[in-house]
């Protein structure tokens, strides 16, 4: 059965049990993603037209006694719960009280669907046949990421599960740098017991610490040549072999030992303009040259880690790439720190090209990445005095985590700041030669939380000859020598919404008055003319609030409610016209339902928290809707005002004379308080109008889109309501 | 036939659900729905064996879901219209099974046949009153009052606290052993007092005892559950003991009690001397009884009877398997959006079931049970033998025709030989 075969047999199930007692095991992959698994389940079970519950992970110290409690309060069609009895001791104890309970598994009020790890699953056969001769039926789950392509499919985000939230799984790296590697005669031993040691290391840390990436930050080779870069290929296939790493998780970035200096020689050394740094950067023609200078280590590892790679070799968008871990998509950027490296004099020289990390954050901002992860090989100090401080000041708008080597010395160090911050690691010398000290570094990246743990490792020479390494981190004792990073949050704009917002920003700096003009001038630190103010002063103005998109309360205080509506507007086509998912029909029944939940997503994701929360407006806001749901609905959208006495418009989408099944009335609401009592009444009061216009509009399908400016940051969510006089209507809650 | 088949479909899941008792409908005990025929062997002989002796002990085996539970249930019913005493004690539900001692076996039972007699109105004599009355209060260590109500409430408090806590339950056995009190006096003296009433004490759930624990109770040199006790009483006891070599001395112990390992309905009659099978009709149709039962009164022409015929061999006789096969039919109906349950339905269920077993089984598994089976030329040798066969785990699931729980001693046998080749 295909996935989505199985989930609506899931739910076909479901609703023909409703009412009356049963049991369902569904069986997820693992206990760490099950309370994802379950979140996205009751999502997607939640579309069908009956009312699940979900009921949460259960205490392994409860069993179906608690459970029928619990169905008798909810009294829905069906719930959801999920069980993770910790260890096989527990799980033996749990698989007792469940079949010692199951009697009361004939008392439940409707169906239940019991969410276990396949471990548990295991168990419970083993130690509770007869409780598990009592399910009706085990289902496999799909895994986490086709469950979500499934939700996206059906419009619904993930519903979010009460509760604390689980500890996430964390997604392994491996961090290695300046290896060095060359054919040499007196050194070959020293060279391959530490490199055996590290490939045997990995082999034996496979269990314990299943690698999801390795990153390689530069000075793989020792002077850029083919032989050498040969020995790299086969140290890399081992790690490939040992670790089980797909090739296309292995980020490799060149240093300044793997430039072929030979090549090199008559190229310029450096850039001294900015404009000399766009060209290069910019222009595929100009960079030609350089490029040249990193053929051997192309030609050595594009055959080994795939001939599209990024591998440090592009600029721009082209050296992100994105990868899904366990269902979190995590954006790599691999820069080339050394086009201009050359002799032991770089410092100072290098450039790594602010228009290539502008493009490079565009590109990971749209890919919706949950992180980002930069790897070059130079410190920022080396790179050339007119862009270092622009460099890191954008990395720190971008980047989660920045990765390098080059100085054989580890050291990290988190940075936070107005414009968001990064944790940069360096890694030690993964082979020097064994008198010095050899490492390596361990991460484990947790996106949700914004965490990142790292352990180190050194070469040791005995029989255990990678061990962890007590002088990195000596403060951090307690916790076995390992330390973590918080990785501050970041605001990353959409380039679309950007571009829009730009536009809009500059226009209205632009037609704005002198005062307005001085105040953001002032506010920008650009010095203004005391006398009055030319066209091109007030342009450069423009310009400059413009580059300032991702700052919302600046925006807030410039450009007016028309222009930011029509910003987001123009976003909302673009961005949903673009390679969006075909529209949805409106002969289906459930179209406004889907419809809005892909409204909910695209704001959601693209729009929330890049506008001030005081910025927005119930006009703006009904513009926007209608806008994306013009794109998402196929048939004609329009903002109406249905009732002469009514001040507020409303969205209506289907032409006046189409059946009342395909048209809608969505009204729409800016609501500044969660949860209060005042709101509870409104709420009410909008029901009765929504009546009164869903009678008028000749329409059968109504809406209510609730958008919360106040505090909280929760996940939009649709939820089934009735009006007074008993209409099937939904509630969206939106947070901005 | 109706327009809307979905209000059928959703009667025809609720019956279906392997958590649904026919005679939880009825209003008295096994209802129109029940199939006696199912056990009706096996039903008749033990209640001939409670019929001619007052006091027979009687042994009860079977796979999960081969309706232990319900025949129990029914011949209990049958009993008390006689005018018996009969009481039916869960232990499943009133102790923790996977450690049970012979005390709080013992209290379940009293609890139980504390309440039987004051719902049909018996009184007990002063002495057995005072004597569970003073025991009571030495248990749990606060007055008890000397009536029916109090003992029972009392009883029932002790045996919440022992079920819940390992801790209380350890103190108390020490309690008792150090008192050197023995649990099953006072259930002695109970069963005494009421001997004009014909007692009979059902004891479903000691199937459930861990192996080795249902070894030591009832193989080892201990004092076997019930045997000492008055009256007439049933045990469920696990199918693994049948295959113990010492399983004959236990059936002594019990005064040759009569003993029934109640099998799945028999669908085939094996002839060990042709090595063929040929399809027992009777098994069918009473599989195809059990079905139609269920059916009836939702509408009897919904399930068509190609698909019941394969539902009944893909089911292996395991009434609980039938049913849950069906169920799933009459989903893949729906979601066909079918008005009938047809052959095919039942055809992807059984796929599907299939294919959770392939899953959930160790497929380390297959090629050792088919070397079993070779080696050991399984085929026709036998009573152990044919039991194997008789769950016919290989076979049948190498034909894609039924499956099973893996029978214990298949298990065991496993096990053996993975120590062996350790």
């Amino acid at each position: 059965m295909t996935p989505e075969a199985r989930i609506e047999e899931i739910s076909a199930r479901l609703s023909l049990a409703q009412g009356s007692p049963s049991l369902l095991v569904v069986v997820a992959e693992s206990d760490a993603t099950l309370d994802e698994a379950r979140g996205l389940l009751v999502g997607i079970l939640q579309t069908a037209s009956m009312r699940v519950e979900d009921l949460g992970a259960c205490d392994v110290d409860t069993g179906p006694a608690r459970w029928v409690e619990l169905t008798h309060e909810r009294a829905g069609g069906a719930y959801v719960l999920s069980a993770a009895p910790w260890g096989p001791f527990s799980g033996g104890a749990f698989a007792g009280l469940l079949n010692a309970e199951r009697e009361f598994l004939r008392r439940l009020s409707g169906p239940v669907l019991l969410v276990v790890s396949r471990e548990t699953e295991r168990i419970l056969r083993q130690k509770a046949p007869d409780f598990f001769t009592w399910a009706a039926r085990a289902y496999e789950l799909p895994a986490p990421a086709e469950l979500a392509a499934i939700a996206r499919k059906l419009g619904v985000l993930p519903a979010r599960a009460p509760g604390v939230p689980s500890e996430e799984a964390p997604i392994r790296f491996l961090h290695l740098s300046d290896l060095h590697l060359r054919p040499q005669r007196v050194k070959r031993y020293d060279q391959d017991r530490v490199l055996r040691g590290l490939v045997d290391f990995l082999a034996q840390d496979r269990a314990r610490f299943p690698l999801d990436l390795v990153f390689v930050t530069g000075d793989l080779a020792h002077s850029g040549k083919p032989e050498e870069f040969e020995l790299v290929v086969d140290l890399f296939r081992h790690i490939l072999d040992v670790t089980g790493v797909p090739p296309a998780h292995f980020f490799v970035v060149p240093g300044n030992h793997d430039v072929d200096r030979d090549v090199g020689r008559w190229l310029r050394r450096t850039l001294d303009k900015d404009e000399e740094a766009i060209a290069f950067f910019e222009d595929e023609h100009a960079r030609r040259f350089h490029a040249q200078k990193l053929e051997a280590y192309r030609a050595g590892l594009a055959p080994l880690l795939g001939e599209d790679r990024a591998l440090g070799l592009g600029v721009g968008a082209n050296t992100v790439e994105v990868v899904t871990v366990r269902s979190a998509r995590i954006a790599v950027a691999s820069f080339n720190s050394s086009f201009f490296a050359q002799g032991d004099d770089d410092h100072g020289k290098l450039w790594l090209g602010e228009p290539n990390v502008d493009r490079a954050g565009d590109r990971i901002a749209d890919e919706g990445a949950r992180a980002a992860i930069a790897l070059m090989h130079h410190p920022f100090e080396e790179l050339h005095e007119l862009e270092r401080d622009i460099i890191e000041h954008r990395f720190e708008r971008v980047f989660d985590l920045v990765l390098r080597g080059h100085m054989h010395q580890p050291k990290s160090r988190g940075i936070a700041s107005q414009r968001g911050g990064f944790v940069e690691l360096a890694a030690p010398s993964a082979y020097q030669g064994s008198p010095w000290p050899n490492g390596c570094l361990l991460g484990e990246l947790f996106p949700r939380s914004g965490k990142v743990r790292i352990t180190p490792y050194t070469y040791a020479s005995g029989a255990d000859p990678w061990v962890l390494d007590t002088k990195v981190f000596p403060d951090d004792a307690k916790d076995g020598y390992t330390h973590t990073f918080s990785v501050p949050e970041k605001k990353r704009t959409p380039s679309v919404l950007r571009r829009h917002l730009a536009r809009a920003t500059e226009e209205a700096v632009e037609a704005a008055p002198e005062a307005v003009q001085r105040q953001v001038a002032k506010v920008l630190g650009i010095e203004a003319p005391s006398s009055r103010m030319s066209k091109e002063v007030a342009k450069k103005v423009a310009r400059a609030a413009a580059a300032k998109v991702d700052d919302p309360a600046l925006l807030a205080n410039v450009v007016d409610e028309r222009r930011m509506s029509t910003a987001l507007s123009k976003t909302a086509a673009d961005e949903l016209e673009a390679g969006g998912p075909t529209r949805i029909p409106r002969s289906d029944p459930q179209f406004l339902e889907k419809a809005l939940g892909r409204v909910a997503e695209f704001i959601h994701r693209k729009v929330r928290g890049k506008v001030a929360k005081d910025a927005a407006r119930d006009e703006m806001l009904v513009q926007l809707i209608a806008t994306a749901l013009s794109h998402i609905v196929d048939g004609p959208v329009s903002v109406e005002r249905l009732l002469p006495d009514a001040g507020r418009p409303l969205i209506v989408i289907g032409a006046p004379h189409d059946a009342p099944a395909i048209r809608s009335v969505i009204g729409v609401h800016l609501v500044s308080k969660l949860g209060d009592w005042a709101h509870n009444e409104l709420s009410e009061k909008r029901r009765e109008r929504l009546d009164l216009h869903l009678e008028s509009a000749h329409a059968e399908h109504g809406a209510l889109v609730e958008v919360y400016t106040g505090e909280g940051d929760a996940v939009p969510r649709i939820e089934p309501t009735k009006t007074p006089s008993g209409r099937n209507v939904f509630v969206l809650h939106l947070y901005w | 036939m109706s327009p809307d088949p979905r209000a059928k479909f959703r009667a025809l899941t609720r019956v279906f659900d392997p958590i649904y008792r026919p005679y939880l409908d009825a209003d008295d005990g096994p209802g129109s729905s029940y199939v006696p025929e199912a056990h009706e062997h096996y039903r008749a002989e033990l209640e001939a064996a409670l019929d001619l002796n007052d006091n027979a002990k009687l042994l009860l085996a079977g796979q999960p879901g081969c309706g232990k539970t319900t025949l129990l249930l029914s011949i209990a019913h049958r009993l008390r219209r006689e005018g018996r005493l009969v009481a039916f004690v869960d232990l499943e539900a009133q102790t923790a099974v996977q450690d049970l001692g012979s005390l709080e076996m013992y209290l379940a039972a009293k609890a139980e046949i504390v309440a039987e007699v004051k719902q049909a109105g018996i009184s007990l004599s002063e002495k057995t009153t005072e004597m569970l009355r003073s025991a009571l209060e030495r248990l749990l260590g606060s007055p008890v009052a000397p009536d029916l109500d109090a003992l029972g409430a009392a009883l029932r408090r002790l045996l919440s606290t022992v079920r819940e806590s390992k801790l209380l339950r350890d103190e108390l056995r020490r309690q008792i052993k150090e008192s050197g009190f023995e649990p099953i006096d006072m259930l002695a003296g109970l069963l005494d007092d009421l001997e004009e009433h014909r007692p009979v004490v059902l004891l479903d759930g000691l199937d459930k005892l861990p192996p080795v624990q249902a070894r030591d109770a009832f193989l080892g040199d201990e004092k076997k559950p019930m045997v000492e006790a008055p009256g007439a009483a049933i045990l469920t006891i696990p199918i693994s003991l049948i295959y113990e070599p010492t399983f004959n001395v236990l059936s002594e112990r019990y005064n040759n009690a009569g003993s029934a390992v109640l099998p799945a309905v028999r669908l085939y009659d094996l002839n060990p001397h042709t090595n063929t099978r040929r399809r027992s009709e009777q098994g069918v149709s009473i599989m195809r009884r059990i079905v139609e039962a269920r059916v009836e009164p939702i509408d009897p022409r919904i399930v068509m009877p190609e698909a019941v015929e394969r539902a009944i061999v893909g089911s292996g006789g395991n009434i609980r398997e039938l049913a849950r096969l069906l169920q799933s039919s009459v989903v893949k109906a729906h979601v066909r959006r079918g008005t009938f349950i047809e052959e095919q339905d039942v055809a992807a269920a059984i796929a599907d079931q299939r294919e959770s077993f392939r899953r959930a089984y160790d497929p380390r598994f297959l090629p050792v049970l088919e070397k079993v089976r070779r080696e050991f030329r399984l085929e026709g040798q036998g009573d152990v033998t044919k039991q194997l066969l008789y769950g016919l785990w290989v076979i049948e699931y190498r034909n894609g025709i039924a499956w099973y729980s893996l029978p214990d001693p298949v298990e065991q046998l496993l096990r053996q030989m993975e120590n062996w080749a350790g």
